[in-house]
């Protein structure tokens, strides 16, 4: 039986969020949920709601939360989202580590929740596991091959080759208004040293990851397997779950992809929960 | 200050806003939007509880059975216990709040759900473009059902990638819930009275096709009847509304 309560964070506790706590939760680890964009907590669809409680059932602690602008919690001003986020989180693990003690800690994120997720994890130490639906991807030497030959072999897009070009055209004038107003431009992506401090760091401290793909990634992703060969790490793939659905859409509108979205993390939370109950909080 | 807590024995989620007049006898329940509406609407929606208490009524929010914080799945909710979940969201709402009298803000299928609560303490209606009728809603929402399988039955061949043979519902909605919110509508007689009803709609032409004369279009409009990932922050609807309640 899990329950569930009420979280505040911040100077003056005006953060919020919702606790989902297993029966006992002396020795068990904390998922905390961010924000994928400007849905507040329970979203995309509730999705992070009904991940929280099975997560709890299994032993952890889920925490979906708000970040400042978000949801319930207010926003803060004079303030980039890099620092924003950097202030939120050192608020949001202070709370937890008051109600709990220092536990290792696992982010989930979908989009922007990936991005901050990563860039909060190159800071942690007591950032062990990370669940990131559409995270950034660096291209392996492969991407390029791939991505051309999955255009070439597209009959539609032969067929409908003069409109493509006509729409390309028209566009070129207004190149930098395109580029100013693209979702992936509005993102505030990790950059390459995040990217480089989080994994490496993953490795040192043996931490997991679950990575899962959909259709919004493949302009920077598009084999399953792409993403740990594609940062260098050596043994990163020992590490990292990767699941690629490119029938699937960035934030699972349909509930057949979210029922398979929350079989998929509840698996890896199983069957990777003993092995963050033995890695050191710090 | 927010104020958020579970009530009825830890079954519904709420969101308390004290109002800025300790002594004001007033308080907003705020009945929200179903389904991916309550995404697009949250964040506006908490910024409207904020500007009600801070100028001086009392607001309260809250989740219906089997939506976002509360307890239970939506394959479980019925229009009965919705309704259930609004009467005890007003006696929640009266009791932290010390007021006497209802202000029952709806938005869309809120609305509809509101306007069915007879009480004597509810004072005013303020809709935001509701669904006036339960039947057009769902044949929207099998509409949206439509567009989402259209959508990635295209993305699946621009993508060159196998298209999936699956049930492509945005939802999956049981039947009793479908039947009753078939059944609803807003009485002619609470939307068409300006004593008692005030509506705020997007759509340019709704307040001259249905003759409200206690109807507002705000100038701006957007896209309710279609799927769409936008979120509403919609400052024109939030200060009608906020301006109407402080009439």
């Amino acid at each position: 039986m899990i329950k569930e309560r009420i979280f505040t964070y911040g100077e003056h506790q005006h953060g919020l969020g919702i606790l989902s706590e297993p029966a006992d939760t002396s020795s068990s680890p904390i998922i905390v949920m961010l924000n994928a964009g400007l849905s507040h907590r329970a979203e995309p669809y509730r999705l992070n709601v009904l991940l929280g409680r099975k997560l709890a059932e299994l032993g952890y602690i889920g925490l979906r939360v708000d970040l400042s602008g978000k949801g319930d919690s207010p926003a803060r001003e004079n303030m980039t989202n890099r620092e924003s986020v950097a202030l939120d989180w050192s608020f949001i693990k202070a709370a937890l580590e008051k109600l709990y003690g220092a536990r290792p800690i696992l982010i989930f994120g979908l989009c922007s929740g990936a991005d901050n997720g990563i860039k909060i994890c190159a800071d942690d130490p007591s950032v062990k596991g990370l669940i990131l639906l559409d995270p950034v991807s660096r291209q392996d030497s492969g991407f390029t091959k791939r991505d051309l030959y999955r255009k070439l072999t597209n009959p539609r897009k032969w067929l409908k080759m003069h409109n493509i070009l006509s729409r390309r055209l028209a566009k070129r004038g207004a190149r930098d208004d395109i580029d100013s107003s693209s979702t992936i431009k509005l993102r505030d992506e990790p950059n390459a040293s995040d990217m480089d401090l989080c994994f490496n760091g993953l490795m040192k401290k043996n931490g997991r990851v679950l990575a899962v793909f959909t259709s919004q990634a493949l302009y920077h992703y598009n084999s399953q397997g792409q993403f740990a060969v594609a940062m260098g790490i050596p043994g990163l793939d020992q590490i990292v779950e990767e699941v690629f659905w490119p029938n699937a859409k960035h934030v699972y509108p349909i509930e057949w992809h979210r029922n398979q979205l929350m079989e998929t993390v509840e698996s890896w939370a199983k069957s990777n929960l003993s092995h963050f109950l033995s890695l050191d909080a710090k | 200050m927010i104020e958020p807590f579970f009530f009825d024995n830890d079954q519904l989620f709420g969101c308390y806003f004290a109002s800025s007049d300790a002594d004001s006898d007033t308080v907003v329940v705020v009945c929200p939007p179903l389904f991916d509406e309550y995404r697009r609407t949250y964040r506006a929606l908490s910024e409207l509880s904020v500007a009600i208490a801070e100028s001086g009524v009392h607001a309260f929010r809250f989740d219906y059975y089997g939506t976002a914080e509360s307890q239970g799945l939506l394959q479980q909710a019925t229009i009965g216990q919705w309704l259930s979940d609004i009467e005890k969201a007003m006696d929640e709402a009266k009791a932290v709040s010390g007021a006497s009298k209802v202000v029952l803000l709806g938005v869309r299928f809120g609305g509809t759900l509101a306007a069915q609560v007879r009480d004597d303490s509810v004072k005013t209606y303020l809709l935001w473009d509701p669904v006036t009728s339960g039947a057009h809603y769902q044949s929207w929402l099998d509409q949206v059902d439509d567009i989402l399988f259209q959508r990635h039955r295209s993305a699946a061949q621009d993508n060159n990638v196998p298209f999936e043979n699956i049930e492509y519902k945005n939802f999956d909605l049981p039947a009793a819930l479908v039947s009753g919110m078939r059944e609803l509508s807003i009485p002619a007689s609470i939307l068409n009275d300006p004593d008692q009803c005030f509506t705020v709609s997007s759509d340019p032409d709704f307040c001259e096709t249905s003759k409200l004369s206690n109807c507002a279009y705000t100038g701006l409009t957007y896209d309710w009847p279609y799927y769409h990932d936008g979120v509403i922050t919609h400052k024109p609807v939030l200060k009608a509304l906020l301006d109407r309640l402080l009439v």
